[in-house]
């Protein structure tokens, strides 16, 4: 990831160019239900591997070390929450397992959906990750 | 499924482009193309890259748009001239 983050660091045109770096801020993804109240409903997170959170971790480690060596500074950096709304808890998990990888939706939490959906018709089903979007711009020699 | 409706990803990420005419892009990690559609209109030109053939080849099935080139390739055997664009978007790829 670091030989990466070099490579597209030698591509930026001066003096405005800079990477985006937009990925989840926090590994694991929550599934939630919008009641017909206007209230939230915990439904469960998924079940993470250990792949995709060492994945997770040397992502943050490689822009760790181009800031440390100079590379590159970290601006306009920000978290949002991002939603994938789904009808139901079949179409959540399919859609998870088609797309994702190292990352599930358990039969435990799959079921509280599908439960806590039929007890509140009208509900919403989703899925929030929390997204983290930062500029990394040239870092200018002193 | 209704992926981001509220368009929190795509504000996002036109705030943090540089105000510079026909803003040139290499987006790597561009999948189906689900966020190229949305914000290559923006933009003057895209380099969309992705190792996955299959991935690329569904955004391909679905159109692509005009100002983008698409590539089913590893960044590290993408081949740039130094100082040549503008953006290099890691689109959930890092």
């Amino acid at each position: 990831m670091v030989h990466a983050l070099n490579r597209a660091h030698r591509w930026l045109k001066p003096p405005s160019g800079r990477i985006i770096d937009l990925r989840p801020a926090h590994v694991v993804a929550e599934v939630e239900l919008g009641l017909p109240d206007g209230s939230i409903a915990a439904v469960g997170g998924l079940v993470v591997g250990d792949e995709r959170r060492q994945r997770h971790r040397a992502a943050d480690l490689a822009v760790s070390a181009v800031v440390q060596r100079g590379t590159l500074t970290v601006s306009a950096e920000r978290e949002f929450p991002f939603y994938r709304y789904a009808n139901s808890a079949d179409e959540l998990r399919e859609y998870i397992a088609t797309k994702w990888q190292h990352t599930h939706l358990d039969a435990a939490t799959e079921a509280r959906a599908h439960e806590m959906m039929r007890a509140n018709p009208g509900a919403r089903l989703w899925l929030r990750e929390r997204v983290a979007i930062r500029n990394l711009l040239p870092a200018v020699a002193s | 499924m209704i992926i981001d409706p509220e368009g929190h990803e795509l504000d996002a990420l036109l705030a943090r482009l540089p105000a510079v005419h026909q803003c040139s892009v290499v987006e790597v990690g561009c999948g189906d193309g689900r966020l190229t559609r949305r914000y290559s209109q923006h933009v003057g030109s895209v380099l969309a890259i992705d190792p996955g053939e299959l991935a690329v080849a569904a955004f391909r099935s679905e159109g692509v748009p005009a100002n983008v080139e698409l590539r089913a390739i590893p960044i590290d055997r993408l081949e740039l001239s130094d100082e040549s664009v503008h953006v290099v978007l890691f689109s959930w790829a890092l």
